[in-house]
């Protein structure tokens, strides 16, 4: 499977892992491990802004989602259903850090990503764009990267965060007004 | 996922690239996270239904030596009950009710299965690769089976699956064509044809 472009909240073969591990197999819950955190990492690391945090969410909402697996009602869209699990868990991490925290670590972000062929040319630039990103509004943040980033429609995010579509577009779009002008004041 | 590009921006679409460049994750992230799922503590209400202890026949085979240590140790318990009037009676444990009036009513099950499954994790470096499966015996050699996941851009293929104890032999199937062994694994014997990469499985203690 190679890299899709956006969050796989539905795989056809999500309800009968579901059923594998509700039946006692808990090694099958691997699969769904391994089948959605690639995707989730990278939200949640764009999210809280640093490695760590992000793993702690994205682990934590692996146990929850595990723990509350009989609740899961449609094992078809699993991975829809994990994913609010851990929208949750950043807007919790992002709330406990609060305002106590904005500083971005640097590099940290720049440097898992450590594989391009002149990775000092770009480092300065990825850097700006998680600083700018992690100064906006934990709403205004959340809607750019599931709109932008992880390319979702209006309705698939209104479905996934529970925000009204209305009120989706106009996140989003200060999102874009607020990044365009802290990036510009960095390239100018 | 279908692109939405309405409302299109160029500097957005760029900026919106950069954060779509994989982060990658602990390499002991799913070990971390299924190493926390235990014990497994199974919902009541989705265990497979199993025939009740007290119903089923039991046979038990026992050396000439412990068959008298167990005859001691059951004369002494039944002293103990004799000439101890404090001592709860066997007998009193049993509830008098019949058998079709007993509700059990556990509140979980916890489970530890030494032969259980275990999340086995692959890893194949392959750059420029455009697709990579594992195959092996444990999937008939049938490369549509376990389709591997790229995880960075330097050509980092992963891919976890659950295995019972036991040995397997297994490939890495680069772009539907090749088929190429594990470097980090020991080799099965050529004697016959060429060698796979060999997986051993321990049995959880």
């Amino acid at each position: 499977m190679a890299i899709s472009q956006g969050l796989p909240v539905e795989n056809d073969g999500d309800a009968e892992t579901v059923a594998q591990v509700l039946a006692g197999d808990a090694a099958a819950y691997a699969v769904l491990v391994g089948r959605y955190r690639v995707q989730f990492a990278r939200y949640a690391t764009r999210m809280l802004g640093n490695r760590e945090d992000a793993e702690e969410a994205l682990q934590d909402a692996f146990l929850r989602a595990y723990r509350s697996l009989a609740k899961c009602e449609d094992p078809a869209r699993f991975g829809s259903w994990l994913f609010r699990i851990l929208a949750n868990r950043c807007r919790t991490a992002g709330t406990r850090r609060g305002r106590r925290e904005r500083t971005f670590v640097r590099d940290e972000v720049a440097l898992l990503d450590a594989s391009e062929e002149h990775p000092e040319d770009r480092d300065a630039w990825r850097e700006e764009i998680q600083r700018a990103l992690l100064s906006l509004e934990e709403d205004q943040r959340e809607a750019f990267l599931l709109k932008h980033v992880e390319e979702l429609g209006y309705e698939e995010i209104a479905e996934l965060t529970g925000v009204g579509v209305s009120a989706l577009k106009m996140r989003v779009k200060r999102a874009c007004e607020r990044l365009r002008v802290l990036l510009h004041e960095v390239q100018g | 996922m279908m692109r939405h590009d309405d409302d299109f921006d160029p500097f957005i679409a760029g900026i919106a690239r950069e954060l779509r460049r994989p982060v990658a994750l602990d390499a002991r992230f799913d070990e971390r996270v299924m190493t926390a799922l235990e014990p497994r503590v199974i919902p009541l209400n989705v265990m497979r239904p199993r025939r009740a202890w007290y119903r089923r026949t039991f046979s038990l085979t026992i050396s000439q030596a412990a068959g008298l240590a167990a005859a001691a140790a059951l004369v002494g318990v039944v002293a103990m009950n004799v000439t101890s009037p404090s001592a709860p009676s066997v007998a009193a444990a049993v509830d008098p009710r019949p058998e079709s009036e007993l509700v059990l009513q556990p509140v979980a099950v916890v489970t530890r299965n030494a032969n259980a499954a275990t999340p086995q994790q692959f890893i194949m470096i392959a750059p420029g690769a455009t697709s990579v499966s594992l195959v092996g015996d444990f999937s008939d050699w049938d490369a549509s089976r376990f389709q591997m996941e790229q995880v960075s851009e330097d050509g980092a293929w992963s891919i976890t699956i659950p295995l019972t104890p036991g040995r397997y032999e297994y490939q890495f199937e680069v772009d539907g064509a090749q088929r190429v062994n594990d470097p980090t694994r020991p080799q099965s014997s050529s004697d016959f044809g060429s060698p796979n990469s060999v997986i051993t499985v321990e049995r959880r203690n």
